[in-house]
């Protein structure tokens, strides 16, 4: 699970370059869009592929995209779920 | 008509801008391309007076010739290595040629028109010569007009299979002008205004739109110079006008210049306000 | 026949021409929506290569029509088909059937100054995958990519095959450039920068937007539903809509019957975000604001024919700020024509200035097609699919929203 949130902070830096933090920055529950990380509607379909490019899950839509988006924790527990064993 | 004067002009060949915290924010998704015409857009926007106008009443018009060819590849890129399924949107929105044009009408709160035009020609003077028109006839109180390219391996190789030695790769970058409709309560200062521009395009081999081969351009009739780079007539102008900006311009200027693809002259005087 | 010429009338409308997957004429266009065809399928093969299922509306595979073809041969040696891109291939196609209707020869415009405006998204961007494959291989291709790619600068081109010289300029405004670019040629003839204006917009569909478009999550695996309560998003199209412009005294001169008039042009950026549209359509707002003002016409338009991609977020920004225009004239019949065409991007400006033309003209047309239950969440109701709507006068609005955050519309008056 701490790989798994560690790299999904990685790819919020590198990828969708979130400025001013570093990957450690990122707390595990701060919301990622608007108030919290800023990230927008642009963001959210990037990170779909980015989640399948680096993981290899995908997010089938956005309402569940909507509920996995919503922090570091969160996002990190859907990919668990539904990462191939 | 009213009158269309020149407040402000920039040149930049890169990033030679601080960029602030909230820049940086801002254009963290933009490409080298956008960076650098916000970036020249910025300062020529810091040195230009009449500090206040509504932002309905400014417009952005943004000439290019090539825009984000290389956003557009590296789009292309996801496509041939990750697969149809796994492209990158962010590339994808940002390799249009108005994603620049939009950034400028984002930071610098325009709200008028934002017009981007591409020709291979001359994109700087056909975007300036829509935005004389824009404020000549009252649509907007100040324009600002922009060009950029950013350099690309692949028109380079064609370049340089095309000419030889005689291609000139660049330099690349952007350049931004502020126009404003001349108004009386500039008192007493000397304004650079914009009499006449006028271009003309004629067919040519099509090779020659990227070499550029026997471009040339004068100024008031002295010396001709070569320019090949693809953003040299641009910066020549403005270095020019520049150049005759101390004091010198009491003559009119009459620059112009001469290509396979055509020919085109633009003429300024100065006038007191 | 005597036209009132005056200032509010000054930029005629002489000529129109469309293809897309709708018809390869105005008239096959104006049948397609009666009948509420929508020819929106697979990708064919003979277009390109995908794995995707999303659908997609083709315009015939020949891009150059009859007419075409003829004005090709008019020319002469020189132009060859098969180095114009089947964007360029479709501008033709429709600048033909506009040249036509508009009762001019190459000879004729050859004797004026003739202005060239096109707006078009893909036709700008080098789009040659085999060559940038081996190329980034460090192979060295054939030029003939390169060289296709630098011939293919719209205005450029077209003044160079018609022999004709004046302002000429290609906009890249990307959804709205078809828009522009007739807003603009309008601007040139009523300030006598030309005594004809060609402008409109032409787009081909191409793996790479189609792939963006997918990405960018806009896109609907069933025909588009604009409006709809259900609607997932837009499918792409191709083609070309194309006008000709000229100044009320050179018609009434040439004695030919205008088809209408361009009354007013507004183009406003939302300065708010580079692929979503301002929420509550301020920027659209501000714009169909800005043409009516110019027009002169106030707020009593007959049609409004909307941007309507059927995206969730354009059809809400689009209604929020024609409610907002709108006040007291609520029931003003919104239509989306994207349900017939499909997304033609750089062309959708072009095909819908006509579009909504031709419905001004006769005086009907039909509700969105694709359009079943209109969202409740709008704050104006466009018109569903089931109805015919009866027009009461000839006074219409067409509008486009574009990636980073443009906005414009176009107000016209059908003869």
């Amino acid at each position: 699970m701490e790989t798994i949130k560690n790299k999904i902070k990685e790819i919020l830096v590198n990828d969708l370059k979130i400025q001013g933090v570093q990957p450690s920055d990122i707390s595990d529950t701060e919301p990622l869009f608007e108030d919290g990380l800023g990230l927008d509607s642009l963001d959210a379909v990037e990170l779909v592929v980015l989640i399948q490019k680096h993981f290899d899950v995908q997010i089938a839509d956005m309402e569940e995209g909507k509920k996995a988006f919503a922090s570091v924790e969160a996002l990190a527990a859907y990919i668990k779920e539904h990462q191939a064993d | 008509m009213a009158a269309v004067v020149i407040s402000a002009m920039h040149m930049s060949t890169g990033v030679d801008f601080e960029m602030s915290a909230e820049l940086a924010k801002l254009l963290r998704r933009a490409d080298d391309l956008t960076k650098w015409v916000v970036g020249c857009a910025g300062s020529a926007f810091k040195s230009a007076p009449l500090p206040t106008i509504p932002p309905e009443q400014t417009g952005v018009f943004f000439g290019t010739s090539f825009g984000p060819v290389e956003t557009n590849f590296r789009f292309l890129d996801t496509l041939l290595d990750d697969g149809e399924g796994q492209v990158s949107p962010t590339l994808f929105s940002h390799s249009v040629h108005n994603a620049a044009a939009g950034y400028l009408a984002r930071i610098f709160r325009i709200h008028g028109p934002a017009i981007t035009l591409t020709a291979y020609t001359w994109p700087f003077l056909t975007a300036l010569q829509q935005a004389v028109m824009a404020v000549s006839t009252g649509v907007v109180r100040r324009a600002l007009v922009a060009t950029g390219e950013m350099p690309s391996p692949l028109l380079a190789d064609a370049g340089r299979q095309l000419a030889g030695s005689q291609f000139t790769d660049g330099p690349f970058g952007a350049v931004s002008w502020i126009i404003d409709r001349f108004s009386e309560e500039r008192e007493g200062k000397q304004h650079i205004a914009i009499k006449h521009l006028e271009i003309d395009e004629t067919p040519c081999d099509a090779a020659v739109l990227l070499t550029r081969s026997g471009e040339v351009w004068s100024c008031n009739g002295r010396t001709d110079e070569q320019t090949t780079g693809v953003l040299d007539y641009a910066f020549s102008l403005t270095d020019q006008i520049q150049k005759n900006r101390g004091g010198q311009m009491n003559e009119d200027f009459l620059w112009s210049i001469k290509a396979p693809f055509g020919q085109a002259r633009l003429a300024l005087a100065m006038i007191k306000g | 026949m005597a036209q009132p010429v005056n200032k509010k009338r000054s930029v005629t409308i002489t000529g129109m021409g469309c293809i897309s997957a709708a018809g390869r004429n105005v008239e096959e266009h104006f049948y397609a929506i009666e009948q509420g065809v929508r020819n929106c399928q697979q990708v064919p093969a003979w277009l390109f290569n995908t794995q995707q299922a999303y659908p997609v509306y083709p315009a015939s595979q020949e891009a150059l029509t009859e007419i075409g073809h003829k004005l090709l041969d008019t020319v002469g040696a020189g132009v060859s088909t098969h180095s114009l891109g089947r964007t360029a291939l479709l501008m033709l196609s429709a600048v033909a059937e506009a040249m036509d209707m508009a009762g001019l020869t190459i000879k004729d415009l050859q004797k004026k100054r003739v202005g060239v405006a096109m707006g078009t998204t893909v036709g700008c961007a080098f789009n040659n995958e085999d060559y940038y494959k081996s190329f980034r291989q460090g192979d060295h291709p054939g030029l003939n990519p390169v060289i296709d790619y630098l011939n293919g600068n719209l205005a450029y081109l077209l003044q160079n095959i018609l022999g004709t010289r004046g302002p000429s300029l290609v906009v890249t405004n990307a959804c709205a450039s078809g828009t522009d670019a007739i807003g603009i040629a309008g601007d040139w003839i009523s300030s006598d920068l030309c005594d004809v204006a060609i402008a409109g917009g032409a787009d081909e569909l191409s793996r790479i937007a189609y792939n963006g478009f997918i990405s960018l999550q806009l896109t609907d695996l069933l025909p588009c539903r604009p409006f709809d309560r259900d609607r997932q998003g837009l499918n792409l199209g191709e083609g070309a809509g194309i006008v000709f412009l000229e100044k009320g005294e050179d018609v009434v001169r040439r004695r030919i019957f205008p088809l209408g008039w361009l009354l007013g042009y507004g183009i406003c950026a939302d300065a708010w975000h580079p692929t979503a549209p301002h929420p509550e359509g301020q920027g659209l707002l501000r714009a169909v604001t800005l043409a009516a003002e110019r027009a002169g016409t106030g707020l009593a338009f007959d049609l409004i024919n909307a941007h309507g991609t059927a995206t969730r977020a354009n059809d809400i920004a689009e209604t929020n700020a024609l409610a907002a225009f709108l006040v007291g004239h609520e029931k003003t019949p919104i239509i989306s024509t994207k349900g017939i065409t499909g997304h033609t991007l750089g062309a959708a400006g072009g095909i819908e200035t006509i579009l909504t033309l031709s419905a001004l003209r006769r005086g009907s047309t039909w509700g969105t097609a694709g359009c079943v239950n209109i969202d409740p969440d709008f704050r104006i109701a466009p018109q569903n699919q089931s109805q015919k709507i009866e027009l009461s006068g000839k006074i219409g609005l067409s509008e486009s929203l574009a990636f980073g955050g443009g906005n414009s519309a176009l107000i016209l008056e059908a003869c």
